[in-house]
């Protein structure tokens, strides 16, 4: 059993009318990327402030790297590095200046470790520019350099990709994924984009509206994220009888639209096309489907699982 | 708590602030004494342009030592919300007491220096100006003495002007909001309790103990009569000074402390 890094219990925050989040359990295990997802207001980047500690929680208590008291929990956040919101830093002082700065303030030996986490992020070359004259780009991966000196053993980060070219998107996805493999850094991050979670993330927690809908491994959900088959008949009922009698062992759902879906297909799509007009239902559509990540936190926002 | 004053230290001589608010200031005070030579060379009755009287403005308004405190920290601190530095420093391990104490400490020392500089700056110029004009040379010892004592007596309640605009910059993100509240708790409220000290006699006690109220009331400085006086020159009122200022630091820094450990960082 990998042992919890991150374990949030029965965290609320309330902001005056507002609950931003109600009742949340989250927990992070050592060596997960773990990608959490929800739409704007879910409470994403309310829990990230909480770790962090920025922001207290009403209710609950975070336990980090196995330790509850506030104070030793404050402690172990030298050992993480994050990047919330924005990057923060003195804009008149240079990219490297304000790595020293942290650098000092955390007390890590060594003034090649700020460049190192400059060097890793491809922000070397710019380490006597104003922080005020990066790109939003570039300040972003300035933020992660922050986190990622004094090599930390757990990253959190808000929305990474934030203002990232093509290629820096990339680069960041190989980066992390790097830093996941090689150093076994524990990573809890959150994004908008799905597809670019999907690609690296061990584990995904879905929030909605402060609630957590589900926590559910890379693994598991690609179980459940198997291909499916949407046919539209006249006959939806009869449909389902038959599809049980010919093909016992068939998971499907009836949809509203006269759709049923076949969860679990076993023949070729045409097959279940076939099995229709030989008993004479008509076929009004017939769609194969691949559930990504996306489709998969629409269908579980849609039917409200959580 | 080291590590986070050495880092301070090291922005604050890395970044240009410091040192344009104490030349700037300094500069300030040089103009003063250059205009009184001006003045002094070319109106041969112009009684003003000696050291007794440019020491004289200090002494009369040690509050400067005050305000100064209020701007150091404001320029040194202000924009730590709008730049997200404090939730580095949170996010990184370090502890919200340890900020706080850091910060006041770093600043305290920094505002120190600088009034340091500005002083030696307003001193040198003023004997090199305005020396030659004193009925005997040592005409300016006891002002110059006066001035020094005063600058000590005030140094206590001048680093509870640094941890009160601390405490202040924690709450509020923006300077006007930092400059009302800091005026009202310095200013305006003493003086509001000296004018009900004239209706209710326990109003007037407290009042006493006010350092904006006594620094008005308690300093006499008539620049045609070689009388000055000024309470920090006798023991009791140095003590005064002295304790009024410990107790402010120990009040505004228990209000920051404990309201600094539940704020959020936005």
């Amino acid at each position: 059993m990998k042992e919890a890094v991150i374990e949030a219990r029965d965290i609320s925050k309330q902001y005056k009318e507002l609950a931003a989040l109600d009742r949340v359990d989250i927990t992070v295990h050592q060596g997960d990327i773990y990608g959490l997802i929800g739409d704007n207001g879910a409470g994403k980047s309310t829990f990230l402030k909480i770790v962090t500690g920025q922001i207290f929680p009403t209710c609950g208590y975070v336990r980090l790297f196995g330790c509850e008291d506030v104070k030793t929990v404050q402690k172990n956040r030298s050992r993480m590095g994050a990047l919330v919101e924005n990057a923060g830093f003195f804009p008149k002082m240079s990219v490297q200046k304000n790595m020293e700065y942290f650098r000092i303030q955390r007390g890590i030996p060594g003034k090649q470790k700020a460049e190192e986490a400059l060097r890793t992020v491809n922000l070397w070359e710019k380490r006597n520019v104003k922080c005020e004259k990066l790109s939003m780009g570039m300040k972003q991966r300035f933020g992660l350099a922050l986190a990622l000196l004094g090599e930390p053993e757990l990253l959190v980060l808000d929305e990474p990709i934030n203002g990232l070219d093509p290629s820096g998107i990339i680069e960041m996805r190989t980066l992390l994924t790097k830093l996941n493999q090689e150093k076994r850094i524990t990573i809890l991050l959150s994004s908008h984009i799905l597809a670019e979670l999907e690609q690296i993330a061990t584990v995904y927690g879905f929030l909605s509206c402060g609630n957590v809908l589900q926590e559910i491994s890379a693994k598991e959900l690609h179980e459940k994220c198997s291909d499916f088959i949407d046919i539209r008949v006249a006959e939806p009922d009869k449909y389902a009888a038959i599809l049980e009698t010919e093909i016992p062992g068939t998971a499907y759902r009836i949809l509203q639209d006269q759709t049923v879906r076949i969860l679990n297909p076993t023949l070729e799509t045409s097959g279940y096309g076939n099995l229709a007009f030989r008993h004479g239902i008509g076929v009004q559509g017939l769609n194969e489907h691949h559930m990504s990540l996306e489709d998969y936190y629409v269908d579980i926002r849609k039917r409200g699982k959580l | 708590m080291a590590n986070y004053m050495k880092s301070e230290f090291y922005r604050i001589l890395h970044e240009k602030t410091i040192y344009l608010l104490t030349f700037v200031i300094m500069g300030l005070a040089v103009f003063v004494n250059v205009v009184l030579y001006l003045f002094s060379t070319l109106t041969p009755q112009f009684r003003y342009g000696t050291v007794r009287f440019v020491f004289g403005l200090l002494i009369t308004d040690m509050q400067f030592f005050y305000i100064g405190a209020l701007l150091v920290v404001m320029f040194l601190s202000s924009d730590e919300y709008k730049n997200g530095v404090l939730k580095n420093a949170v996010a990184g391990g370090i502890g919200r007491t340890q900020i706080f104490l850091g910060k006041c400490i770093v600043y305290g020392l920094t505002a120190a220096g600088s009034a340091a500089v500005i002083l030696a700056g307003f001193i040198v110029s003023a004997q090199i100006l305005l020396g030659g004009n004193s009925a005997t040379p040592l005409d300016s010892v006891y002002p110059l003495q006066m001035m020094l004592t005063g600058t000590v007596a005030n140094l206590p309640f001048s680093l509870a002007s640094v941890v009160l605009t601390v405490t202040l910059c924690q709450f509020f993100q923006k300077e006007s909001q930092v400059s009302i509240l800091w005026l009202t708790v310095i200013s305006l409220i003493p003086m509001t309790v000296r004018m009900l000290g004239y209706k209710i006699p326990i109003c007037a006690r407290i009042a006493e103990w006010m350092p904006w109220n006594f620094m008005s009331t308690q300093v006499k400085v008539m620049f045609s009569d070689p009388q000055m006086e000024a309470l920090w020159m006798h023991p009791q009122g140095f003590l005064k000074c002295i304790i009024v200022g410990v107790i402010g630091i120990v009040l505004f820094g228990a209000a920051g402390i404990i309201g600094f450990r539940k704020k959020d960082i936005p």
